[in-house]
């Protein structure tokens, strides 16, 4: 439940910077075997998050539009230069 | 009448001569002065020069603007247009007309421009809307960016080329809005309530291209400073070139010098983060590895002493851990650790051996160690009839030269303290207390 809660929160930068510190602290070399397996556990999850992070959104780009009193999107094409 | 008539008393000027006299008259009275009015009639020659009236309710005046003179020109010279200029009344000679010859223009509403970017400046101020307190940051990797700004401008085009060349899978939502002249502030911070509500985006960025103080001024205005201001996401202000500043540049979260500036600082290069997330990966299963080799090692030594146990639960702890870090590694091996993925698998198999081993050895070490430890302690040592005797100066006596007859001494036994005095001291040879 609370690791539930604490993945909704989880933001990148928060998964980048733990990250970092994982692996400074693995790489230390103070760690026990058990820890130094959590560590590494934790970490391969981190490196799944961040670059699902990078490739979750799909390119897009839209306009407001105005249909009556609603708006809605619909695709944008930037006019070509005209100077 | 009292005009002279006759002509020999008649001061008699050719006409040139007279346009002359006025001319220098007129120049010599007024001097330089400032002259503010509305243009009309403006006429751009291909010469350069600048031909136009300066008129008010009541009259016109004949006005030029040379070439030369219009290089600290920072507006466009538009009929109906109110300006200040400063120059000189002169009259064109050959054709006797009068005219103004302008030296220097500027808006004449700059004043009262200023004056209320001024006011509004310190009334928000004093509200607390520039507070760096209530600044928000800017996420790391925004994925979903709201743009308010005219769709048809230069801004826009000069956003997206940057964005999507930083960043090729972004969510781009424009909010297209007026962003000069009549209500055009007003469309600018509904716009920015709108894309707060509608949600789903990560920030903001609201702004436009270059223009005069008079094109910018929408920044200007309290309702977009509201705007920003209540604005739960972050907003980038973007607004004209590097020199200029709004209004909204002191409200929002962050403000760009340019449009384009705006998007660079917004996103940054997808590239830069994969790479510095490969190397982290990298840098998790190489430091995993390593500590694996010297693991190895030391629980080689391990193995090699004395007794074991049996730690059949912990092995089998182990195995399933194990067994989990390999299933997890297989989904991630195929997308970042491809080539370290059987190096991973055998070393898996080793930790099942090295983990028994490892775990039974530190537990001896510890129980040796505990051991080591009791014995080293003065409290065993003093149970054991043991004792420690320290001189007056708290020293420990270790030499019985050390201690002179008549001194004063104290004893620590297994239990309480003895004080006493020396009868003999001083000697070598003694037994050594």
């Amino acid at each position: 439940m609370a690791e539930k809660k604490a993945e909704q929160k989880m933001t990148f930068e928060k998964a980048l910077a733990r990250l970092e510190e994982i692996v400074a602290e693995m790489e230390g070399g103070q760690l026990s075997l058990e820890k130094m397996m959590a560590c590494f556990e934790e970490g391969t999850e981190l490196v799944k998050f961040c670059s699902g992070q990078l490739n979750e959104v799909e390119r897009k780009i839209e306009i407001l539009v105005k249909k009556g009193e609603e708006t809605a999107t619909a695709p944008f094409e930037a006019k070509p230069e005209t100077k | 009448m009292s005009t002279p008539t006759s002509q020999e008393h008649r001061r008699v000027y050719q006409v040139a001569e007279i346009n002359k006299i006025a001319r220098v008259t007129l120049e010599n009275e007024l001097g330089e002065i400032w002259i503010e009015g509305e243009l009309s009639e403006v006429k751009k020659w291909p010469s350069g020069h600048v031909y136009f009236s300066l008129k008010d309710k009541e009259a016109v005046l004949r006005s030029v603007f040379f070439k030369g003179e219009q290089r600290g020109l920072n507006f466009e010279l538009r009929d109906g247009n109110k300006v200040q200029a400063l120059g000189q009344l002169t009259i064109y000679e050959p054709k006797g007309q009068y005219q103004f010859v302008v030296r220097r223009m500027e808006p004449a509403g700059r004043g009262s421009l200023q004056e209320a970017f001024e006011e509004l400046k310190k009334k928000l101020a004093a509200a607390g809307l520039f507070d760096a307190a209530r600044k928000k940051p800017l996420p790391m990797l925004p994925r979903r960016i709201g743009i308010v700004t005219s769709p048809s401008g230069a801004a826009i085009r000069d956003i997206l080329n940057i964005l999507t060349r930083r960043f090729p899978n972004l969510y781009v939502l424009i909010a297209p809005v007026k962003v000069q002249g009549e209500g055009a502030a007003a469309e600018i911070a509904a716009a920015m309530d709108l894309l707060n509500a509608r949600g789903g985006l990560d920030v903001l960025i609201v702004g436009r291209g270059g223009g005069s103080l008079e094109d910018l001024w929408a920044f200007n205005e309290e309702v977009v400073a509201r705007a920003l201001a209540r604005s739960g996401l972050p907003v980038i202000s973007a607004v004209g070139h590097e020199t200029d500043f709004t209004i909204s540049d002191f409200v929002a979260d962050l403000r760009a010098p340019t449009p384009s500036a705006a998007a660079e600082l917004v996103v940054r290069e997808k590239a830069d983060f994969e790479k510095a997330l490969q190397q982290l990966a990298t840098r998790l299963t190489r430091g995993l590895r390593q500590r694996a080799l010297e693991w190895k090692n030391r629980l080689l030594k391990a193995e090699r002493s004395e007794v074991f146990r049996e730690p059949r639960n912990l092995a089998r702890q182990y195995r399933q851990r194990i067994e989990a870090l390999r299933t997890g590694l297989g989904r991630e091996v195929r997308h970042l650790l491809q080539r370290r993925q059987q190096r991973l698998d055998e070393m898996g198999l080793r930790f099942r051996q090295y983990a028994l081993v490892w775990r039974d050895a530190r537990r001896q070490d510890l129980r040796r160690l505990t051991a080591s430890l009791q014995a080293l302690s003065p409290d065993a040592v003093l149970e054991r009839g043991f004792s420690i005797t320290r001189r007056a100066d708290g020293r420990i006596l270790r030499d019985a030269a050390d201690v002179a007859s008549g001194e004063k001494i104290s004893t620590r036994l297994h239990r309480g303290v003895v004080e006493s005095k020396v009868v003999k001291g001083g000697e070598h040879g003694g037994e050594k207390s």
